[in-house]
């Protein structure tokens, strides 16, 4: 086991990417030696939601990758549209950082470690698309995980949020998940309410919306995530 | 602000219990038009759950949630030295009903959970898992959500079927269900425990996809809110 963080460690100095423990889940950059390390696990609460590739970033306490009420930034707007996350990820560059490399299903659990040796770095950021929608997401940001002891767990249930950069007309052409195949990102921004509020869920052609791609079965209810913070 | 919330954790996470305790608790039904069937609560240890939310159910919370049914469950929770008080309104709870009662832990049942059924839902269940006793002296409220057990379809057809595996809804308390639906939903895509989408309904009492009346059977997040009360 010492062996195979020692590996991680020091991939992470050479500031390569690297997937940690070899598990095939997602890539991970690290920091020095004594490192502060977190179990992360994700699972997806929703029926038929699949949530886009991860990204997951610990920074100090001045960064927030989104604020209810605030214009989405760019890197929000890409996340929710279309689930990339390299924007987002550019935001905290050099920071310990973990993007996954697959979807997680609904019902499917993520889990993967994250630790800085800074002190300071102990804000966590994470977000992820629900991809049967326009754009919705849903995460945490700014969580501070200072005072937890090896050992400690943290239990988050989260909502999903509406980024306000497109119009929830849930039509083929601009829903990009599985159900609907359309469109991701577009930089254009048509949606009624222009900043960043809670997700009202989706209609559905189940519910009366005629020209929705989605079904009842892509309905939801909060919470739509559940994330379990274990400090190693 | 930022010391208060630290300062708040630690206190939490400082607040395991180890002796035995003295609760009084108060459940309350959040929601505009669905029952609870009776209730479980207990207190145990660490390594016993009800449910996990993202795994399986098991097959006696399956019976829970697809007709009420808490005798299997109540079994298992004894059987992990729980303590525990089955059905405390003694039968269906309606909505916006409270009911309280009184709970004594032994040292070392440190965590409290709850199930019960929503009906009419095919497999839908009220559900807190494991929350952590708070020992000093207070009244602490907790809000609960609505899970999908993942074991049966969605089909939203009251036809009086609460038996595990099979198929339908066994009853509407209220009486406003309709009849001849055709199905709204075949097997769950997700089937681990997870949130509940809701139910859809329909305004068709005597066909339509669904025997549920979409203006009267929905719910939103939380559907309870739990006090307790630490002596």
């Amino acid at each position: 086991m010492k062996a195979v963080i020692l590996t991680a460690v020091i991939l992470g100095l050479g500031a390569c990417s690297n997937d940690n423990n070899n598990d095939g889940t997602g890539d991970n950059t690290s920091g020095t030696v004594d490192m502060t390390s977190y179990r992360i696990e994700l699972i997806n609460l929703t029926n038929n939601q699949p949530f886009s590739p991860p990204a997951a970033m610990l920074h100090d306490g001045g960064f927030s990758a989104w604020e209810i009420g605030k214009p989405a930034s760019e890197a929000i707007e890409v996340l929710a549209e279309s689930g990339g996350t390299s924007k987002l990820i550019s935001l905290q560059q050099g920071n310990p950082m973990f993007t996954g490399r697959g979807e997680i299903l609904a019902g499917q659990t993520l889990s993967f470690e994250i630790g800085s040796s800074d002190p300071d770095v102990s804000h966590l950021t994470l977000a992820t698309m629900l991809v049967n929608t326009n754009d919705a997401f849903t995460g945490l940001t700014n969580i501070d995980l200072k005072g937890m002891t090896s050992g400690d767990k943290r239990v988050f249930l989260t909502p999903a949020y509406d980024a306000g950069t497109e119009f929830n007309d849930e039509l083929a052409a601009h829903v990009p998940g599985p159900a609907a195949g359309g469109e991701g990102f577009n930089a254009a921004r048509d949606d009624v309410t222009a900043v960043v509020t809670h997700h009202a869920g989706v209609v559905s052609k189940d519910d009366g919306l005629a020209d929705s791609a989605l079904s009842q079965a892509e309905r939801f209810d909060n919470p739509v995530l559940l994330v379990k913070i274990t400090r190693l | 602000m930022k010391k208060l919330v630290t300062t708040t954790m630690l206190a939490f996470l400082a607040s395991t219990a180890v002796e035995a305790q003295e609760l009084d608790i108060s459940i309350t039904n959040l929601t505009h038009g669905s029952h609870f069937t009776p209730l479980l609560v207990a207190a145990h240890g660490a390594t016993t759950q009800l449910f996990e939310p993202g795994k399986a159910a098991s097959a006696n919370l399956q019976a829970m949630a697809e007709g009420g049914d808490i005798s299997d469950l109540s079994s298992d929770v004894d059987a992990a030295g729980a303590d525990k008080v089955a059905n405390p309104a003694e039968g269906l709870l309606a909505p916006g009903a409270s009911t309280s009662f009184s709970l004594s832990t032994q040292e070392g049942n440190d965590y409290l959970s709850l199930v019960a059924m929503v009906l009419p839902t095919n497999d839908g269940f009220v559900g807190m898992n494991s929350l952590p006793i708070p020992t000093a002296a207070g009244s602490y409220t907790y809000q609960v959500n609505a899970w999908d057990a993942g074991t049966e379809a969605n089909d939203e057809i009251v036809n009086g079927n609460g038996a595990p595996g099979m198929a339908g809804i066994p009853a509407d308390p209220l009486g406003k269900n309709g009849t001849g639906a055709t199905g709204v939903a075949t097997a769950d895509d997700n089937q681990n425990i997870h949130i509940h989408r809701g139910v859809i309904g329909d305004t068709d009492p005597d066909g339509g996809p669904s025997d549920l009346d979409s203006r009267i059977h929905r719910w939103l997040n939380p559907v309870a809110s739990v006090t307790i009360t630490v002596k």
